[in-house]
């Protein structure tokens, strides 16, 4: 018997080894793998420049304060981000700042894409880098945040916004944040 | 959305679990022909890694590698021209050394939709062939690879991976990798159309300067089954959704074009666009330039142009990028199609019989109840659909696995013309009156004597008898019908499938409900039997019918073989009356055994393909089991040693197989005794095979040696095959050949 688990030694120290190198390779990266988790926390320090050529500001931490928005993260060459315009496009309408984050996106095709479905967002920054996506943890879009008056994270969508979403989570939690008011910190965020 | 969080919050407990699993295990495994993989797909959605032919870089001045990505079930990655929103993959080589082009080959795509949106690319696994041409041959080349690609599903993740793949220099012994890389290279469309057995007739534009339409015409050496087409243009132009009609060997598209940023006007004529046509494992690349008019469908298929043959529509992709809604087929029109279609299969000679079998069979009852007939023809009307819905089941399992599906295929299966053939003959003895004996099931129901005794059973299997006979026949509109269900998804095929059922089981229908039709019909009597004879006639017909489509699949030998017994059949049933009761025993057992004999025939005798067509000969080359080690003995014993290396993906090798190596003088050299061909097939990976094809600096097909006396190492052939290339190649191995082939 005990020849026999002699025998998964080797395997047992070669998975073992295995492990940890992996887990220090993984661990190193895992900022630009794992969604991190924000929630409740302060939004991350960014500032990013326009799309070139595109008639809205840039945005910037500090454009987050004192008021109630959605971050949304977008690209042309996403077809759920294309999927999920139109509902940007009402919450917008209906008079929500959304803040629209132009991840890894050449800025003509960028500009092509707002020309041809139009242009919801109030502010847009050009995360053509992606470094901005890191910082809130994005991978794969679209992703949205809804942000408080105090540039605190509040909810995070993964994944494209449904009708369903919108009414049942997005909209009433908005409500409830724009009551809130400013520097209500430690409120239950929902 | 909860779920794609998940999926990327699983790494510390799985995801570590299977990286190292993996891991380790691609180490073990790779022979160093391949990268790691950048990841798991525990982890993100996709993964790519380097892989190549080859273990070194010998002495090759072209290096086969290949990306291959592997994408978590569901998600996409793009062609080069993605179609919607999207982008294509693409490689950065910073950091290689001793590299001068890596030239990247695009694999035919797949249209899939995604929310709603047309996109042209890959789903769930690719590989991409590169052609490497090092700096200096023989040197190792150090791949450095930065790829960029994006996988999409309900989410939309760009993935980079950096990828890192050293070729040694040494030998270049075939790598495990060799075959899949070539399986994909096969999938790059060709521009040579010879090659796939495709051609492009020509292009136009049609419609108006606002909404423009280009249309492009292919056509190819057997019908289409699924073709679609890609078009590729400047950037300011969208194409959408192909419209297109099938007319056999022929296909039109209709591809509508609209400004990409909504301008009215649309720029078209004359730009330099590329077509790419798709049908199953072959593609063909064009270039054209339409002009307005410009392509004239008339003279190449007057049926598409009157609006004929199998119109696919533009469903039209929703959405703010969809494609104007092009006229086309609806599938209700396709369902109208089918349900005629299914309708004039019965007035069709491998149906008609039956049916009137079925019609006579209720005049026996003697104008029996109406209830009784009501339930009767029910019955076989379940039958009839029933068998369709079968059909439909075999056509999707056929399709899920890749093959192609038709209609009627299982009649090239001789043991179902075999089979077929026998119950025809069975019946056709008995509506002669040769024997009366109550045979259980499917023949009880056509035993007509016997009134009111028929079950249920009986009347749904002579419905699926029915469906079965009809099979071989094809009807206007069914082809249509059919053709459309081929190219489009599960519940299309079962719906158009049971619009067919229905429509041949429409008189049964109509007699269910009015059954007074029948049971109105004369009381029994002498004048039945004539009209027996006369169904027993036509069963007769049927069955030589079949016996020639055998003679066309099979060989006119063993069509003739299975006549003469079908014919002994019917004697022992004439001679019975003649023999002692005693002896009467012994006829179903001498019926079996004839029938075992039958269906023993196809195997028994050799195969000698006669082209249906008629025009030319096929001989049937007899293809030895590839062995190269006996290669030089038979060389020494004086004979020609052809070496045929072949897989199913490979569309080349089965050009080469049909336009040359089965026909004509190539055909007849070859079945020569002083030849042997050797087949290899390299449908699955095989280390001798790719030792062997390594070991003339290959590491793909489509490939054809020929030994002798004079050639002794092997003289390649072209990878296509022309007759004229082939019989030098004969010729000039050995004295003997060259004298005969002159």
């Amino acid at each position: 018997m005990p020849k026999r688990l002699l025998a998964f030694l080797p395997a047992l120290i070669a998975v073992g080894v295995g492990g940890f190198f992996l887990w220090a390779l993984v661990s190193g990266r895992d900022a630009s793998i794992l969604p991190s988790v924000l929630i409740n926390e302060p939004a991350p320090q960014f500032a990013l420049a326009p799309v070139e050529d595109v008639d809205r500001p840039g945005v910037s931490r500090e454009d987050l304060l004192g008021q109630v928005t959605l971050v949304n993260f977008f690209a042309s060459w996403c077809i759920p981000c294309l999927a999920e315009h139109p509902l940007i496009t009402r919450m917008a309408e209906d008079g929500l700042p959304v803040f629209g984050i132009n991840y890894k996106n050449e800025p003509t095709e960028a500009r092509n894409w707002l020309r041809k479905y139009g242009n919801p967002y109030t502010r847009i920054g050009s995360d053509y880098d992606g470094r901005t996506g890191i910082e809130f943890g994005v991978v794969a879009l679209p992703e949205s945040f809804v942000i408080d008056q105090n540039g605190v994270i509040r909810y995070k969508q993964v994944g494209v916004i449904t009708p369903d979403d919108l009414e049942n989570i997005i909209l009433p939690l908005i409500a409830v944040l724009q009551k809130e008011g400013v520097a209500n910190e430690g409120a239950d965020p929902l | 959305m909860k779920t794609n969080a998940l999926r990327f919050g699983r790494l510390l407990t799985l995801g570590l679990a299977a990286q190292i699993i993996a891991l380790t295990g691609a180490f073990a495994q790779t022979d160093g022909a391949a990268s790691d993989w950048d990841g798991s797909l525990d982890e993100v959605p996709a993964r790519a890694r380097l892989i190549a032919a080859t273990t070194g870089v010998g002495q090759l001045d072209e290096l086969r590698v290949g990306i291959e990505i592997e994408l978590e079930p569901g998600f996409k990655t793009y062609w080069r021209t993605p179609g919607g929103p999207g982008f294509p993959t693409s490689i950065d080589w910073e950091g290689s050394t001793n590299l001068d082009t890596a030239a990247f080959k695009w694999p035919a795509p797949t249209r899939f939709d995604v929310l709603g949106f047309d996109s042209f690319g890959y789903i769930d696994h690719v590989i991409f062939p590169i052609e490497i041409i090092p700096i200096e041959i023989g040197q190792p080349v150090q791949l450095r690879a930065n790829v960029g690609y994006l996988a999409c599903d309900d989410i939309c993740v760009p993935m980079s991976a950096d990828l890192t793949l050293d070729l040694p220099a040494g030998p270049a012994a075939p790598s495990q990798f060799a075959n899949q890389i070539d399986q994909f290279r096969a999938r790059v469309p060709v521009t040579d159309g010879v090659m796939v057995g495709l051609n492009f007739e020509g292009a136009g534009l049609q419609g108006t300067t606002d909404a423009p339409l280009v249309q492009i015409a292919f056509s190819a050496t057997e019908p289409f089954v699924s073709p679609d087409v890609f078009v590729e243009g400047p950037e300011e132009i969208f194409f959408g959704r192909p419209e297109m009609r099938l007319d056999g060997n022929t296909v039109v598209f209709t591809v509508p074009a609209e400004d990409a940023f909504g301008e009215e006007q649309v720029n078209i004529s004359g730009q330099p666009l590329r077509v790419t046509l798709v049908e199953g494992g072959r593609a063909l690349e064009a270039r054209i330039n339409p002009e307005w008019g410009g392509f004239d469908v008339a003279a190449l298929s007057p049926a598409i142009a009157s609006g004929g043959g199998v119109g696919i529509g533009g469903l039209g992709a929703a959405g703010a990028a969809g494609a104007t809604g092009a006229a086309g087929l609806s599938i209700f029109a396709v369902l109208v199609f089918a349900l005629l279609g299914g309708m004039i299969l019965n007035i069709f000679p491998c149906v008609l019989p039956v049916l009137s079998i079925k019609l006579l069979s209720v005049v026996g009852h003697g104008g029996g109840s109406t209830r009784e007939v009501r339930t009767g023809f029910l019955a076989s009307v379940a039958g009839i659909i029933a068998a369709f819905l079968v059909l439909a089941t075999l056509v999707v399992g056929l399709k899920a696995a890749g093959q192609t599906v038709g209609w009627g295929i299982q009649f090239q299966q001789p043991l179902f013309l075999v089979g077929m053939i026998l119950l025809l003959t069975l019946f056709a003895c008995n509506m002669w009156g040769l024997f009366e004996i109550r045979l259980p099931g499917l023949v009880s129901d056509t035993a007509v004597r016997h009134s009111g005794g028929t079950s249920l059973k009986g009347h749904f299997f002579s419905g699926s008898f029915t469906t079965l006979l009809a099979t071989p026949c094809t009807a206007p509109f069914l082809t249509t019908a059919i053709g459309f269900a081929l190219t489009r998804g599960i519940g299309e095929v079962y719906a158009v499938f049971t619009a067919l059922g229905v429509g041949l089981a429409m008189p049964f229908i109509l007699i269910a409900a009015f059954p007074k039709m029948v049971t109105k019909l004369p009381k029994p009597g002498p004048w039945m039997i004539t009209v027996k004879k006369v169904l027993s006639l036509a069963l007769v017909a049927t069955a030589v019918w079949l016996l020639s489509v055998m003679a066309a699949q099979v060989s006119l030998l063993t069509a003739s073989t299975v006549a003469a017994l079908m014919v002994v059949v019917a004697l022992i049933f004439a001679m019975r009356k003649f023999i002692p009761a005693r002896a009467g025993r012994a006829v179903p057992v001498a019926i079996a055994a004839v029938a075992i004999f039958a269906f023993a025939t196809p195997a028994l005798l050799p195969r000698s393909e006669v082209a249906s067509a008629g025009v030319e000969v096929r001989a049937e080359v007899a293809y030895q089991p590839f062995d190269p080690a006996a290669i030089p003995a038979l060389i020494s014993t004086g004979k020609v040693v052809f070496v045929h290396v072949t897989a199913d993906w490979c569309i080349t090798c089965k050009v080469n197989e049909k336009r040359v190596l089965e026909v004509g003088d190539v055909a007849s050299a070859l079945a020569r005794d002083d030849i042997v061909v050797m087949e290899a097939d390299w449908t699955r990976p095989n280390d001798d095979i790719a030792a062997y094809l390594a070991t003339f600096d290959r590491f793909g097909i489509p490939f054809d040696v020929v030994y002798g006396q004079d050639t002794p190492n092997g003289k390649t052939l072209p990878e296509l095959l022309t007759a004229n290339a082939v019989l030098t190649a004969l010729g000039n191995a050995s004295p003997t050949l060259r004298l005969a082939l002159n």
